[in-house]
């Protein structure tokens, strides 16, 4: 494995355990043909523009 | 944003996958064992998307097929979402903080099997803001 493609595979468990509360385990999509994915809601989204329009107007 | 057609699959190698799955499996005491019918068909579309020039559009594709082929037992969508997100954490670097955030929330929507009319004509938005 390249040195790149270990960083990779670090920050891809990282994101996959940092949302892991929104899957569940079992094969939901291959069973029924609609998956699953709790929502996220829109708590990170609104942060992330509050911070821009406050870097805007600094 | 930089070059959206590319070998974006490069970088991940099937064994990554594996491994991603298997940490994934270990964090929630579940078991990581391949699949009787859906390892081998997604491992063969992923090997053989890997060294192709992809746009986005299939990136989400081949993410969203694979999981739906459910080559491991457990955490499938947590997988290939995983992956997808990665990816894109790389290349979103130029992209305003809150469309970088759109973007990566509807190609997990897509990749998860959960993305409606609506998500995907906001990527399709995106998308050509960025000349596809």
């Amino acid at each position: 494995m390249t040195v790149a493609e270990n960083k990779f595979l670090r920050e891809a468990v990282k994101q996959g355990l940092r949302m892991q509360h929104r899957f569940l385990a079992e094969p939901v999509l291959a069973r029924t043909g609609k998956g699953y994915l709790k929502s996220e809601g829109v708590a990170t989204l609104q942060r992330i523009k509050a911070n821009l329009k406050k870097s805007k107007s600094a | 944003m930089a070059a959206l057609v590319k070998n974006w699959l490069q970088i991940v190698p099937w064994e990554t996958v594996v491994s991603i799955n298997a940490k994934l499996c270990e964090a929630r005491k579940a078991l990581h064992k391949p699949t009787s019918d859906g390892y081998a068909p997604a491992k063969e579309l992923w090997e053989k998307s890997r060294p192709r020039k992809l746009t986005l559009t299939e990136v989400f594709q081949i993410g969203f097929q694979c999981h739906r082929l459910a080559p491991f037992c457990n955490y499938n969508g947590n997988t290939f979402v995983a992956i997808i997100k990665t990816l894109l954490d790389d290349n979103l670097k130029d992209l305003p903080a809150d469309k970088a955030h759109v973007l990566r929330s509807i190609a997990g929507h897509i990749v998860a099997g959960t993305a409606t009319d609506i998500e995907r004509k906001q990527l399709d938005a995106i998308l050509a803001a960025f000349g596809k």
